[in-house]
This record gives C-alpha cells, sequence and structure tokens, in this order.
C-alpha cells in the first residue's frame, strides 16, 4: 500500500521491482489481487497486465483501520479488557440528557 | 485409578461448596442492593469482589480440611464401605458412580470454555489495541487516536495505557476534558484492570450467572468510585457534563443501532458524582472484615467438626 501511495498506478512487475528481490512476482501478484479483492486496490487493464492504483487514500485509510480496531473494542463492553469513560450501553436520548445537564445546574444553584 | 478417584470425589465436593457460595453471595448483593448503596460505591465494589472471591477459597478450605483429616486419622473407610469415600487413599469407588464423573466433567468443560472465551477476548483486544498505538499520537500520558467517535478509555494490566479520540477530546472544555483523564488516571492508579482480570478468573467456576452478575456490579461501582476520585481532583459538576457530552455522541451510535439503553445507569452516574462527599467513607471495610471473621469461623468449624462433615458428605454424595 506504501508503495502504491507514493506511486501509482503501477503494474505487478514495478511493485515487485520496488520491493527488491524480497518477493517472488506470483506472491506480488496473490497480494496485489487480494488487497483488490477486499476494496483497498482498484486496478484496470492495461494490455495484457493489470496495473493497480490505491481505492483509497492513506487518511481514509487509517481512519478505517482504527474504526475497525475501536468498535468491536466499546461495544464488547468494558470487562476485563479496557475501562471506559462512558459505556456505550450508556447512549442515551437528547430529551433525558438536558434532563441530566437541568439537574447539575440545579445542583449548582443549591451547593 | 484411585488418584483421578479421589480428585473426582473432591471436585464434585469443591464443585459444589463454589456453586452454592457464589450463589449464596449473589442473592445476598441482590437483597442487600438498597443497603450497599447506602454505604457506596466502595462498599459495592468490596461485595462484588468478595462474592467472587471468597467460594473458591471456601471450596479450597473444605476440600483441604477434608484430605487433611483422611489422610492424618485412622482409616475409617473399613467401617462404612456401602458409599463412597472422600478419602486420598480409597477414593476409586467415585469413578463408578457415572453422575459423579458427569459432574467433575461438566465442570471442568464449563471452567475451560469460560477461560478460552476469556483468553479470545483478551487476545482480540491486544490485536485491537496495537492497532490503536500505531495510529496514535502520544500526549503526555495519553494516546490521542484520530477518529469521529467520542471514546477515552485506560486498557492493559501490566502497562495501563489512556487512548482518548480526537473528536472526544474536541468535544469537551478544559475542564471536562481535566476531568475525564482525571477518571482514567485514577483507573491507572488504582490498578482496576488488573483486580478486574482476578475477578473474571475467580469466578471461572461460579454459579450460572454469577460470573456476569458480578462483573457487572463491580464495573457499575468501579466506575462511580472512579467519577468521585475525578471529582475531588477536579469539580464534580466538570465530570458530570463531561459524562453527558460524552454520551451526546455515543446516543447517536446507539440510535443508530437501534439500541435501547438502560435510561438509569449515566443517571446514577450523574447523580452519585454531584453526591460526591469530601472524604470516602472507609464502610467498605467493615465488610472485609465481616468477611474475614466468618472465614475464619468456617475454617475453624471445619477442623473441629471435620469428622462429621466427612461422613456427612459421604453419605449425601456416596
Amino acid at each position: 500500500m506504501d508503495i502504491l501511495w507514493e506511486l501509482h498506478p503501477l503494474t505487478v512487475r514495478d511493485v515487485k521491482a520496488r520491493l527488491g528481490a524480497r518477493s517472488a512476482y506470483t506472491t506480488v501478484m496473490t497480494t496485489l489481487d487480494r488487497l483488490y479483492k477486499k476494496g483497498l486496490l482498484a486496478r484496470d487493464k492495461d494490455g495484457l497486465a493489470f496495473v493497480y492504483r490505491p481505492a483509497l487514500d492513506r487518511a481514509e485509510y487509517q481512519r478505517r483501520v482504527v474504526e475497525a480496531a475501536v468498535g468491536p473494542l466499546l461495544e464488547q463492553g468494558a470487562g476485563p479488557v479496557l475501562a471506559a469513560f462512558v459505556d456505550v450501553a450508556a447512549g442515551l436520548s437528547p430529551q433525558h440528557l438536558s434532563a441530566l445537564e437541568q439537574l447539575i445546574a440545579a445542583k449548582r444553584r443549591r451547593p | 485409578m484411585t488418584a483421578l478417584g479421589s480428585a473426582v470425589g473432591f471436585g464434585v465436593v469443591f464443585l459444589l461448596v463454589v456453586i452454592a457460595a457464589s450463589a449464596l453471595g449473589c442473592g445476598v448483593i441482590a437483597v442487600g442492593a438498597r443497603a450497599l448503596a447506602a454505604r457506596g460505591p466502595g462498599a459495592e465494589r468490596r461485595a462484588a469482589a468478595l462474592a467472587a472471591i471468597l467460594p473458591p477459597i471456601a471450596g479450597a478450605l473444605v476440600v483441604a480440611a477434608l484430605a487433611l483429616h483422611s489422610a492424618t486419622t485412622i482409616d475409617h473407610c473399613e467401617a462404612h464401605d456401602h458409599h463412597a469415600h472422600l478419602c486420598v487413599a480409597h477414593g476409586g469407588a467415585w469413578l463408578a458412580r457415572p453422575w459423579a464423573v458427569a459432574v467433575a466433567a461438566a465442570a471442568a468443560v464449563v471452567m475451560i470454555g469460560r477461560a478460552a472465551l476469556l483468553a479470545v477476548t483478551l487476545v482480540g483486544a491486544r490485536a485491537r489495541v496495537r492497532t490503536l498505538a500505531a495510529a496514535a499520537a502520544v500526549v503526555d500520558d495519553v494516546r490521542v487516536v484520530e477518529s469521529p467517535r467520542r471514546f477515552c478509555f485506560v486498557t492493559g494490566v501490566r502497562r495501563p495505557t489512556i487512548y482518548a479520540s480526537t473528536a472526544a477530546l474536541r468535544a469537551l472544555t478544559d475542564d471536562q476534558r481535566a476531568a475525564m483523564l482525571a477518571h482514567e488516571r485514577a483507573h491507572v492508579a488504582a490498578h482496576d484492570l488488573l483486580w478486574r482480570r482476578a475477578l473474571e478468573v475467580a469466578t471461572l467456576i461460579a454459579a450460572p450467572l454469577a460470573p456476569g452478575f458480578l462483573a457487572r456490579r463491580w464495573d457499575d461501582a468501579t466506575e462511580r468510585l472512579r467519577d468521585r476520585d475525578a471529582a475531588r481532583a477536579t469539580d464534580p459538576a466538570a465530570v458530570a457534563h463531561a459524562l453527558i457530552a460524552m454520551c451526546r455522541g455515543e446516543a447517536a451510535w446507539a440510535a443508530s443501532m437501534n439500541y435501547a439503553p438502560p435510561v438509569h445507569a449515566l443517571t446514577r452516574r450523574v447523580e452519585a458524582v454531584l453526591a460526591t462527599p469530601e472524604v470516602e467513607p472507609r464502610a467498605g471495610r467493615g465488610l472485609v472484615i465481616g468477611a474475614s471473621a466468618l472465614g475464619v469461623s468456617v475454617a475453624a468449624a471445619l477442623v473441629a467438626f471435620a469428622d462429621p462433615i466427612h461422613h456427612a458428605l459421604e453419605t449425601l454424595l456416596g
């Protein structure tokens, strides 16, 4: 993804050249194909080869990764994993939250 | 085979004691909920912790007393061979009782299942926290994560770390932000996640529904306790406003999930934090002293009446 964010579109051969001798051609091809199927890359046919480009920019990708990590952490409940300031289970209607604000104001008026 | 049989016999006794004691503990907490609430979140938290930790201790005490009795007294097995013996030397007969083997096996399966579920939860959470850590910017002792969702939590047992989202930090005023972080720092200082993990382990073999019941009680009381710590370090109204501001963001999420939240949870926290006393009462210590006295009494009774208890249990189970 880093290589394609820096420069795109690229073919499998181009990506392999930038990775150096670390990976086999088929490994790079399979990886790019999987990233395409996951919706992280887009591709177009150029002659006999595919050329790949990122489907998301780096910031959007980062946001999705964070959301995918945060969602289950908050929703599986605090439990033995984390102590959240506010449990998502505490979400209330705006009317109820306003009533609580009034409770605080009333408490302030008569300390 | 004798050792395995003895393990089955003593295992059944351990299980019965733990299940009965944890069910009794939950019952006492449920019935005495109002009285505990009047004594403050410290007392509620200690009650939940004791109801989780005492049953396995009681079970181990009973098994230790019975095993010690069978190992140190004259072999009584010849005198009543009509039932299986809770005995380290003649336990093989338990294996001939399918119900005892089935109960011991079922208990082992439940305990392993609960432990596996806990392990899967922890491993999954650790991977997600690593992802967050990689994306976070470190500001003092807080890891700030760019996210449109409002959250702030502490995670990690050995190195508790505070994570807060940019949405949460932007949604709060300076004093509310200080109150929220004071709440999380209080969790870190009190090693709450370590105690929470201990509670989870202690209830691996508790009565059905007891682990969830005790964990919820402990969590609720701990949050109110940390709200109070934050209120003392900052301002009660700032803590209450911060709670509401954070909920305004999550309310939209709850609505999108068609989720009907328990209305009383936040109300109770806001009311509790507004009623924060200057100094936390030490009322909960009475519970610990009472429970310790009860534990010593049970241990003494077990030693004094080991013989009749031994025979009564053998007759009951065998």
